[in-house]
């Protein structure tokens, strides 16, 4: 955890900067000494002190984390599905993306049960269209090749 | 009296109850689905009440409403899955709960407390609303701005182990909030481009995405360490003394429920994070809050079903709509030919009372839907996490893209899925993104405008008393947790002394007594 905070500190100061760095190209605007950047750079400043704190903090503190690491294969793989599926729905639509998705998504979790593998890609389909699609009129996206 | 009669009978028509039961139960599965607000509910059947009596047709939005608002709370608990924006403090003790197995009395408080928070909330519109209206008008930019601190410094109750971490979340969450237009000089802020960054980050998806998303990810663990299923489901009921105890905590929390309702421009979200803030401030066991505390879940549920009658004090006696809803259900008034503000009262009171007494059974048949439903509602955690992550994404896509039908704000939850895996991961509490977020834009716009208002004389924020009450509590908050540290050091320090002087003193009588002898 103690590295994890160091770089945490070092991110969250980087971000303050950007912020701050950004917002000094603001057009000067000010309405009663605040301009749009006036918000902005305070955040930005407070973040850097509290980046700084926890810096100090963590630099102190010994480290008592344990690496779980060995995990994540999984979450970096649906992370990376969801990723792809977003990427995929306004082309090919929403209704042929999802199913290939959902079984995908099974098969990475050893998912042997057919009932489950066929059932779950359909009932979600079926549950958003009904729902989303025909009962709130939510315009799905059907995809660029079948619009 | 007579009114509140006559208004108890107009509602016993079958048609009026009918539509009361079908309404309740549309916004509790509304309010249930991640992305799909009270808002979006009661703006989509606002054209079906077009072609209904006018009591009718309010009603059926007022069930969807006070529904929604309940409803956000079930998945909230059962999933960390907040249906509703106002029910994401719920999630931080609710779903603790159920990770002890204890999802069945979460829901049943969350029930209980959902209806006893908005049949006192209009209560309180019958009978005290014009006074509190008039209260409410007070409510100038300087106390908005002390109003949107004393929320922000809420922070410090929900950082769960490091404040500092909270505080850097939360500020992390300030700069994203000034993403878009600036509210003052109508500067393009931070948006690189996008004009779909113009208005800011909406927040909803980002709270999808921290809370929902995130936990779908971190499920993924659970499978590959082969944890298929939640806890066992206790059927754990409430027991009398529980809910005895619970009492004081679901008044308070309707109290601040009701007052934050009614001001303009703040709702249910900030309702349910201050007053889960003050019931950890008042409860006996703080420590517990966060790890699976039933007053947290009391406290925030309370407060939001409380906010829905609060919110309409101003809307039915001035006319002034307080958030979305309230606007959607000034524009369902007037073209049902009733002009809400002062008048109202003297020229419609009977179908205003006929409405407090709709709005009393709405928010009973909470009860009757929670307490009903509640075996039904847990049946989801006996299904396996293999088939419920998947449903749970497809679900933070669907419902983020249904916001405003445009992929944006599906990236956006995505990435705010991952970034809220991280910070779980990496002790970051996700909470004070979403508080910095809702009340981000209140702070800097009012702050402004205070300035603007005043001349550029700060002053001006601490020379008006409620705005000065505010700044001050907002400043105990913050440091509360400070405050208590040292106040215990203090008498930790104090009873040391006493007992090193104890020591001496025992020494002396020793040594005393050794010479005598």
């Amino acid at each position: 955890m103690r590295t994890a905070n160091i770089i945490s500190s070092f991110i969250a100061v980087g971000i303050a900067l950007l912020f701050y760095v950004m917002a000094n190209q603001f057009k000067d605007i000010p309405v009663q000494d605040t301009g749009p950047a006036f918000m902005p750079q305070l955040y930005a400043g407070i973040l850097v002190i509290l980046a700084i704190l926890l810096f100090i903090n963590s630099i102190k503190a010994k480290d008592n984390s344990k690496s779980s690491s060995s995990n994540s294969k999984l979450v970096f793989l649906t992370m990376l599905l969801i990723t792809l599926l977003i990427s995929l729905i306004p082309v090919l639509g929403f209704y042929i993306v999802t199913p290939l998705a959902v079984v995908a998504f099974l098969l990475m979790c050893k998912e042997k049960n057919l009932f489950i593998l066929i059932g779950l890609p359909l009932g979600i389909v079926l549950f958003i269209y009904v729902l989303f699609q025909k009962l709130l009129l939510v315009p799905i996206p059907l995809g660029k090749i079948f619009q | 009296m007579e009114l509140l009669i006559n208004g108890f009978l107009n509602i016993l028509d079958i048609k009026v109850i009918f539509i009361l039961f079908l309404a309740g139960a549309i916004g509790i599965i509304l309010g249930a689905l991640p992305g799909l607000t009270a808002t979006m509910g009661v703006a989509l059947l606002l054209p079906v009440t077009f072609g209904m009596e006018p009591v009718t047709g309010i009603l059926l939005l007022v069930g969807v409403y006070f529904g929604a608002i309940y409803g956000g709370s079930i998945t909230a608990i059962l999933l960390r899955t907040p249906g509703t924006p106002s029910s994401a403090a719920t999630a931080l003790d609710g779903y603790e709960m159920t990770k002890k197995g204890q999802a069945y009395k979460a829901l049943t408080i969350s029930t209980l407390s959902s209806a006893i928070g908005g049949v006192i909330s209009v209560i309180i519109l019958i009978l005290v609303a014009p006074q509190l209206a008039r209260f409410a008008l007070k409510f100038s930019a300087p106390e908005s701005f002390a109003l949107a601190l004393f929320g922000l410094a809420i922070i410090s109750s929900i950082s769960g182990k490091s404040l500092l971490k909270g505080l850097i979340a939360g500020v992390a969450g300030l700069l994203i909030a000034t993403i878009g237009i600036d509210p003052i000089g109508g500067f393009p802020r931070f948006t690189l481009g996008f004009s779909n960054l113009m208005s800011g980050v909406n927040y909803i998806p980002v709270l999808i995405g921290l809370f929902a998303a995130s936990e779908a990810f971190r499920s993924m663990e659970d499978i590959f360490k082969g944890n298929l299923k939640f806890n066992a489901i206790e059927k754990v009921k409430l027991k009398w003394y529980e809910f005895k105890r619970l009492i004081t905590v679901i008044l308070r929390s309707t109290g601040i429920g009701t007052f934050i309702g009614m001001i303009p421009g703040a709702g249910g979200d900030i309702a349910s994070f201050v007053a889960y803030n003050e019931a950890k401030r008042f409860s006996k066991k703080p420590d517990e809050f966060g790890k699976g505390n039933p007053e947290g879940v009391s406290a925030s549920e309370a407060a939001n079903n409380a906010c829905t009658g609060g919110a309409m004090i101003p809307l039915l006696t001035l006319g002034i709509p307080g958030d979305a809803v309230t606007a959607v259900m000034l524009g369902a008034l007037m073209v049902q030919g009733l002009q809400p503000g002062p008048l109202l009262f003297s020229n419609h009171g009977d179908i205003v009372y006929t409405l407090f007494i709709g709005m009393m059974l709405a928010n009973l048949l909470i009860l009757f839907y929670g307490l009903l439903g509640i075996r039904l509602f847990v049946r989801i955690l006996t299904i396996p996490k293999v088939v419920l992550t998947p449903v749970i994404l497809v679900l933070c896509i669907v419902g983020s893209y249904s916001l405003g039908n445009n992929f944006f704000d599906v990236w956006v939850m995505l990435v705010a899925g991952v970034i809220g895996y991280f910070m779980h991961r990496y002790e970051f509490p996700v909470s004070p993104v979403i508080l910095a977020l809702i009340l981000g834009p209140m702070l800097e716009a009012n702050l402004r405008r205070s300035l603007v208002l005043s001349n550029g004389d700060i002053g001006i924020l601490f020379t008006r008393p409620i705005s000065l009450t505010l700044i001050v509590l907002a400043i105990l908050t913050l440091f509360y947790p400070l405050i208590l540290k040292v106040i215990k050091g203090f008498k930790g320090n104090s009873q040391l002394e006493n007992s090193g002087l104890n020591q001496d003193l025992d020494e002396d009588d020793n040594k005393k007594d050794t010479v005598a002898k």
